[in-house]
C-alpha cells in the first residue's frame, strides 16, 4: 500500500534527522476532500496517507514552515514544483528532503460530487477502479473518469528531483497532453473570448483560492493587493477579472508546472489551469522547455540563446514584409 | 395562516408574481438570478441569498472627483423584490447580518424592498448542521412565505401580516389536518435536532484563553486564506469600500471583502495587525463563535456546511467549534 510506505519513509526521516516536519497529507473531512498536515511525531506520522484527493501542493505550505528542515511527500508535479522553487532561490536544496512518489492520479472531488447522492466512502484501487460507496450502494468507476484534468494530461508522473524514491507504479504519461488546449484554440476569436467570458470571467468571485493555492504564486504582495497605486478593480467586473487571471497566468508563464492545485482549489469549478496550459505549450513548442525538470538549468525567463531566431518577434514580420 | 399549494401550481404561482415584483430563484446549483423558467431545489446552491442585501457591487455615492465637487448618495434598488427558494438557514443569516447592518441606510432598504419565500429541506444536506447553531426551520425567522414539501403539494405558512401579494389563487386555505401536520413536522424536527451543547460552553469561556489557545498553528497550517469560505457564507458581512474614476466621475462602491485576505486588515500605515496568516484564520473564527456569540447571543453561523463543503484546503469548522469549546 502507498500509504503505508509513505509513512515508514516519513517515519525515517524524521528517525535519521532527515527533517523536523513531513509535509503531507491526512484525511480530510469528506470523503472526497483530503488534507495538508505537518507530521512532527512518531503519532502524527500514522494519520499521513497516499491523497486520492489532495487539491492543494504541498509545496505551497513550505512558505509557512520556512527555517525548517521539511521532508516533502512529492509525486511529480510537487517535486517539480520545489524544483522550480529552488531555482528561484525560494529555499536551500539541504532545507529539503523530497520523498519522491512515482504518482498513479489523483481523483477529482468535482467529478465524484457529480456522480450524484451521498457519499460516505471512497475505495481507491490507485490502478484501474474508483468505487463510490453511498447510502444507497455503491458504484463502480473506471479510474480515468474521475481522475482530475491535470493527472489526465500529466507528462511527469514520475518526480524528476527526490532524496528518496517510494516504489510505486506511476501512471503512464499521458500521450496528447494538450487536447483540452487544442479544443479551444481550434474555435475562432469571438467563440475563444465567449469561452473565457462563460466560464470565467462570469463565474469567478474574485476569492483568490486560486492564487493562494499556487505553490509558485509568492509574491509578497500581489498585484492585485496593491493599493498605492491600485492596478485593479476589486469587484466582479468582468474587465478586473480578466486582467487578474490574465496577469497571473503570465506571471507563471515557463514556470507553471501543471499541478492543478488552482483549478483543484476553484470553489466554483473554473476550468482555471487550461490559461497556464497553454502558455506551457508556447514554452515546449517555441523553446522546448519544461519547467521544474532539471534543477541545472536555466530559468526560460532567465536565459538567452544566442541562436534564437527570434521570429515571434514583430520586426521580423515587418521585415519580411518589407515595412523596415 | 397556513395555505396548501398543489405542486403543479408552483410555476403558475411563480409567473404570478413574476408579473407584480422582480422574481428571483435558484436557477442552478450555482445560485439565484431572476426567474425564466428554470429552478433548482434539489438542495441549497453554492451561493447564498445573502447577494439581494449585501450585493458583490452596490454603488453608493456619485461624486465629481475634483476639490469641492457636488455629491449624490444613491440609494439602491427601486423595485419590490421577491426572492423564492431560499433555505430558513440562509434566511436566518440574513436576520444574524441585520443585528449589525440594521441601520445601515443600503441594507435597511434592501430588506424593506425584499421578500424572502422559504423552502424548507426534508432532509438534511450531507454537510448541514443548523439545528447545532439554532436554526429552526420551521420559524419562518427572516422570512415571509415558508414552504414545506409535502407529497404533491406544499403546506405554506405566511409570515407577514401583508403578505396577501405573495398569497395568490392557486393557494386554498389549508384544514385542522394540514395544521396539525405542520406542527408535529415541527415539533418532531426540534426534538430530533437539538442546538449544539458547544453553543454553551463558548459562552463560557474567556476571550483571552480562546485567542492565546495553542491549537490555531495546527488548524491553520493548511488554511490557504483565501475568500472562498468567507463568500460562500451566509453570514460573512465583511465589506470594503472603492472608489471607481473615470475622468471626474466617481462612484462609490460598496463591496464584500473577506477577513482572511491580508489587504483586509492593512492599515493606511502599512502596519498589519494580522499580517500572520494564521492570525487572520483565528479571527475568523473568534469572530463567528465568541466576538459575535459574546454580543448577541447567538453564533455567526447558521450551519448550512458550504465552507466544509467547498474549503479548498479541507479545514473543517467542527474541528474549530471542538477546539474551541474544549480548549
Amino acid at each position: 500500500m502507498l500509504t503505508e510506505k509513505i509513512k515508514a519513509a516519513a517515519e525515517k526521516a524524521l528517525e535519521e534527522g532527515r527533517a523536523e516536519v513531513v509535509l503531507g497529507y491526512e484525511k480530510g473531512p469528506l470523503p472526497f476532500r483530503d488534507r495538508l498536515v505537518a507530521a512532527k511525531t512518531k503519532e502524527d506520522v500514522k494519520r499521513l496517507i497516499w491523497p486520492s484527493f489532495g487539491v492543494l501542493n504541498p509545496a505551497s505550505a513550505l512558505f509557512k514552515l520556512r527555517g525548517k528542515k521539511v521532508a516533502l511527500i512529492a509525486p511529480g508535479c510537487v517535486s517539480r514544483a520545489v524544483v522550480v522553487l529552488l531555482k528561484e532561490g525560494q529555499f536551500r536544496r539541504e532545507d529539503l528532503f523530497i520523498i519522491g512518489v512515482p504518482c498513479p492520479g489523483m481523483l477529482d472531488p468535482s467529478k465524484v460530487r457529480k456522480v450524484g447522492g451521498k457519499i460516505l466512502r471512497i475505495e481507491d484501487d490507485l490502478g484501474e477502479k474508483v468505487k463510490v460507496v453511498s447510502p444507497e450502494g455503491e458504484r463502480e468507476f473506471r479510474r480515468d473518469e474521475l481522475l482530475r484534468a491535470n493527472c489526465l494530461s500529466c507528462r511527469h508522473p514520475t518526480p524528476p528531483l527526490y532524496d528518496e524514491l517510494i516504489a510505486a507504479q506511476a501512471r503512464p504519461p499521458a500521450e496528447s497532453p494538450y487536447a483540452q488546449v487544442e479544443e479551444i484554440e481550434a474555435l475562432d476569436e469571438a467563440s475563444r473570448w465567449a469561452w473565457f467570458e462563460e466560464e470565467v470571467l462570469s463565474r469567478c468571485l474574485r476569492c483568490y483560492a486560486c492564487r493562494q493555492a499556487c505553490p509558485l504564486c509568492y509574491c509578497p504582495t500581489c498585484f492585485v493587493d496593491d493599493s498605492r497605486p491600485q492596478w485593479v478593480g476589486k469587484t466582479r467586473d468582468r474587465v478586473d477579472t480578466a486582467l487578474y487571471h490574465l496577469v497571473r497566468a503570465y506571471h507563471l508563464a515557463g514556470r507553471c508546472v501543471d499541478c492543478g492545485s488552482c483549478e483543484a482549489a476553484c470553489p466554483m469549478d473554473i476550468p482555471l489551469r487550461l490559461l497556464t496550459k497553454k502558455l506551457e505549450k508556447e514554452a515546449l513548442l517555441a523553446f522546448s522547455y519544461e519547467a521544474g525538470l532539471d534543477l541545472e538549468a536555466p530559468l526560460l525567463l532567465a536565459s538567452f540563446r544566442e541562436d534564437d531566431p527570434e521570429d515571434f518577434m514583430i520586426t521580423q514580420e515587418l521585415k519580411a514584409t518589407g515595412k523596415i | 395562516m397556513l395555505f396548501v399549494l398543489a405542486k403543479e401550481d408552483l410555476k403558475p404561482w411563480l409567473e404570478h408574481l413574476k408579473e407584480r415584483y422582480e422574481l428571483f430563484v435558484p436557477k442552478g446549483p450555482d445560485g439565484f438570478g431572476p426567474y425564466e423558467g428554470e429552478l433548482f431545489l434539489q438542495g441549497r446552491t453554492k451561493l447564498s441569498a445573502k447577494e439581494f442585501f449585501l450585493p458583490w457591487r452596490e454603488p453608493y455615492l456619485r461624486f465629481e472627483a475634483r476639490p469641492g465637487g457636488a455629491f449624490e448618495p444613491l440609494s439602491g434598488p427601486e423595485k419590490e423584490r421577491v426572492v423564492f427558494g431560499v433555505r430558513p438557514c440562509d434566511a436566518r443569516g440574513i436576520s444574524l447580518i441585520a443585528k449589525v447592518f440594521e441601520k445601515d441606510p443600503l441594507f435597511a432598504r434592501r430588506r424593506e424592498k425584499t421578500r424572502l419565500i422559504g423552502l424548507v429541506c426534508r432532509e438534511p444536506g450531507s454537510q448541514c448542521f443548523g439545528w447545532a447553531m439554532g436554526v429552526d426551520p420551521f420559524s419562518g425567522e427572516g422570512l415571509s412565505l415558508l414552504l414545506v414539501e409535502e407529497g404533491e403539494r406544499f403546506l405554506a405558512r405566511l409570515f407577514e401580516k401583508e403578505g396577501e401579494g405573495l398569497i395568490s389563487p392557486h393557494f386554498r386555505p389549508a384544514g385542522e389536518e394540514d395544521e396539525a401536520l405542520f406542527e408535529r413536522l415541527h415539533q418532531e424536527f426540534t426534538k430530533k435536532y437539538p442546538p449544539s451543547p458547544a453553543l454553551q460552553k463558548l459562552k463560557e469561556k474567556e476571550v483571552l484563553s480562546l485567542y492565546e489557545a495553542p491549537f490555531w498553528e495546527e488548524l491553520a497550517l493548511p488554511c490557504l486564506n483565501c475568500g472562498t469560505c468567507t463568500f460562500l457564507c451566509p453570514t460573512c458581512y465583511c465589506f470594503d469600500v472603492q472608489d471607481e474614476v473615470v475622468g471626474t466621475e466617481g462612484v462609490r462602491v460598496r463591496l464584500p471583502d473577506a477577513c482572511m485576505f491580508e489587504l483586509y486588515s492593512r492599515h493606511a500605515s502599512g502596519h498589519n495587525p494580522r499580517r500572520a496568516p494564521q492570525a487572520r484564520f483565528r479571527n475568523r473564527f473568534m469572530h463567528k463563535f465568541k466576538y459575535y456569540l459574546d454580543e448577541y447571543d447567538a453564533p455567526l453561523c447558521v450551519g448550512c456546511g458550504r465552507c466544509i463543503e467547498e474549503c479548498p484546503a479541507g479545514v473543517n469548522l467542527w474541528d474549530v467549534i471542538r477546539a474551541m469549546s474544549e480548549v
